[in-house]
């Protein structure tokens, strides 16, 4: 157990120093701990303390949506990790996404973006679907481009952050700008100040001895937690600055099993609705569990109400529905990840997994002014 | 002077002897026989967006050859190879879209005998998967992209009935890469268009909107939606009429959704 910890805490370190060297090549300062790695940064779209605080106040301006009643900031509140406490998203137009929305703290070290797209690597990509989108519905401003660029020349504090932001630019006035400058913004939102990361920096006290035992227990073979949520981020779908390697992982964890040859619900299947090829039907990525104590419910579709259930579902080896038009034993659905197993787990022990589950929970993150609204 | 001189040489006699003819084709819509638009009903159907990218237009010569069309850039709705066709004006029944149409292709052609014409519905695979954000029109339009499949929507088509609806998004599926760099794709789903007895001046390509639908109950209060999505079962007709193969996207029967039509 000891090794484990001096194992993790001489690899952060190492990747640290490298990411202190990298530190000063940007007119930003990450306030992030020395040891952690920082965010890729695309090298169009360099980070700045303006640009950042431009982001911040559209993050969090309704006059994003069509129908001026959502910002960012609805379906990604702070207090709840930037998540919004729903199973699943609702758009401007009352329009329900199959999906929930996802935390977006440490988002800027996401190897890929949502639940279960290969194609987007970076912020700025996946900034165009909530604006835009049509199917579902979220944002809605598909058609109210111009009245876009509109509001942003009209409003005193846009006319003066975007020339500032985009200095080279001829006509600074521009989605695309609007789609870069929000992506900065919510790059910053890190989080690495949760009791577990205190741990780490060398306060013994930061982590009870229940938690403890709850750390050796995610981190063991029985359990097999970190095999998907592992790394620093507690997922594997994880890059940084410094990273050579792209990881990504796609899991289908047992969740459903309808017809009893793997299918999931036909709004929600995953890589499958990308790729069409039968072996990613279920597969969706494995979030980061910082904060996970916050962002209830649970999944992709927010089917998992608590964080015990959860655990129940990976304790059996995928979830049983006995009735309903999703029936079937996810146990058996044979496309489920080779680590979800079972295992036996007794009330202690997940008693001391739900401390260290919670012991990943951010209260800095969760309540930074720096992230908050600033209208 | 310079013309001159490349007219002496052999095999460019042709090209120099008479200038290129003008191209105009129009395209209109409807719904077996009647005109459907955002302020045209055809009993309770109603239009709600139609809008489709064409690439590769052709004519077809006499004695059968295709002959690349030179669309004229406009940096609106044509690129030389490329043109961008939209038949809804944002008011009516449809919404959210743009008041300007454009409903015909404009270019030229060498001099020549033509009876045919072919196009695909479809965006080169180079600027399908390019930076939405850097495209130079008619790729401009966030509403034309896709974001979340990496490419453009090569066809938006939305149509309304009183308590019933259909809605199609054509674009490449199956894709690999991420945004930008995207290396392939499973599915292409670029419609091979061939309307052999198009004549030049006479002609108008009909979008018969019956046809694309004619698989799709739009009386049953269920709205058909298909995203070209790799396993959703309400593509397969609209895809058929389109002439596409639904499992590997590529032009395989004759497709029904254009035919020709005196133009006015």
């Amino acid at each position: 157990m000891k090794r484990l910890v001096i194992l993790l805490f001489a690899t952060t370190l190492a990747i640290g120093a490298i990411g202190m060297w990298w530190h000063g090549q940007q007119d930003y300062q990450w306030q992030i701990r020395p040891y952690a790695p920082l965010p890729d940064v695309p090298v169009d779209n360099p980070m700045s303390d303006i640009k950042v605080e431009l982001g911040r106040r559209l993050f969090y301006d309704t006059r994003l949506s069509a129908n001026n009643t959502m910002s960012c900031a609805s379906c990604h509140i702070q207090a709840l990790a930037f998540t919004d406490g729903k199973a699943r998203a609702v758009g401007a137009t009352g329009v329900v996404h199959p999906r929930s929305s996802m935390t977006l703290v440490n988002v800027a070290y996401a190897s890929r973006l949502t639940w279960a797209n290969e194609l987007i690597s970076h912020l700025e990509d996946q900034a165009l679907t909530p604006l835009f989108g049509e199917n579902p519905v979220e944002m809605g401003m598909s058609g109210h481009e111009e009245e876009l660029v509109a509001m942003l020349k009209r409003d005193e504090h846009y006319a003066e952050l975007l020339p500032r932001s985009f200095p080279a630019d001829e006509d600074p006035f521009s989605i695309v700008n609007v789609v870069r400058s929000t992506s900065a913004f919510v790059r910053t939102i890190i989080s690495f100040d949760a009791p577990y990361d205190r741990y780490l920096n060398g306060d013994e006290e930061a982590l009870s001895e229940r938690a403890l035992l709850g750390m050796e227990l995610f981190f063991s073979e029985r359990l097999e937690c970190f095999h998907c949520h592992g790394g620093f981020n507690f997922t594997d779908s994880t890059t940084h600055a410094n990273a050579n390697v792209d990881r990504i992982g796609y899991h289908n964890t047992g969740l459903y099993n309808i017809d009893d040859a793997g299918a999931y619900p036909s709004d929600n299947t995953g890589l499958y609705d990308m790729t069409g090829q039968r072996r990613d039907m279920g597969r969706f990525k494995a979030p980061t569990l910082r904060n996970i104590a916050v962002t209830a419910p649970y999944m992709h579709d927010g089917s998992v109400l608590t964080l015990d259930d959860a655990i129940s579902h990976y304790a059996r080896g995928g979830r049983l529905l006995e009735e309903g038009v999703y029936a079937g034993d996810g146990r058996r659905n044979p496309f489920k990840s080779e680590f979800v197993r079972g295992f036996e787990i007794s009330d202690d022990e997940r008693q001391a997994l739900l401390a260290f589950l919670e012991a990943l929970s951010d209260e800095t993150v969760l309540a930074d002014p720096r992230f908050s609204n600033p209208h | 002077m310079r013309l001159t001189l490349l007219c002496l040489l052999p095999g460019l006699f042709a090209a120099c002897a008479k200038p290129p003819i003008p191209v105009s084709v129009p395209f209109i819509v409807k719904f077996d026989s009647e005109s459907l638009g955002c302020a045209e009903r055809s009993g309770d159907r109603q239009l709600t967006d139609l809008r489709f990218y064409v690439q590769d237009v052709q004519l077809i010569t006499t004695d059968g050859h295709a002959v690349d069309v030179s669309l004229d850039p406009d940096d609106k709705w044509q690129q030389r190879d490329l043109a961008l066709l939209d038949f809804e004006n944002g008011s009516g029944s449809c919404q959210n879209g743009t008041f300007e149409t454009n409903q015909n292709l404009r270019g030229v052609v060498p001099d020549g005998e033509y009876r045919g014409l072919s196009f695909t519905v479809g965006v080169p695979f180079n600027r399908n998967h390019a930076d939405p954000l850097q495209a130079k029109a008619p790729l401009g339009d966030p509403a034309m992209h896709w974001h979340w499949r990496a490419g453009y929507k090569f066809m938006r088509v939305g149509m309304r009935t009183a308590d019933d609806g259909f809605w199609l998004h054509l674009g490449s599926t199956g894709c690999e890469g991420t945004v930008r760099n995207i290396s392939a794709c499973n599915s292409g789903n670029r419609a091979r268009v061939k309307l052999s007895n198009f004549v030049l001046g006479h002609d108008a390509v009909v979008i018969d909107l019956a046809a694309l639908t004619s698989g799709t109950n739009l009386d049953d209060a269920i709205p058909t939606d298909c995203s070209s999505g790799p396993a959703e079962v309400t593509c397969a007709e609209p895809f058929r009429a389109l002439g596409l193969d639904f499992a590997t996207g590529e032009t395989a029967s004759e497709q029904k959704l254009f035919r020709l039509e005196e133009a006015k």
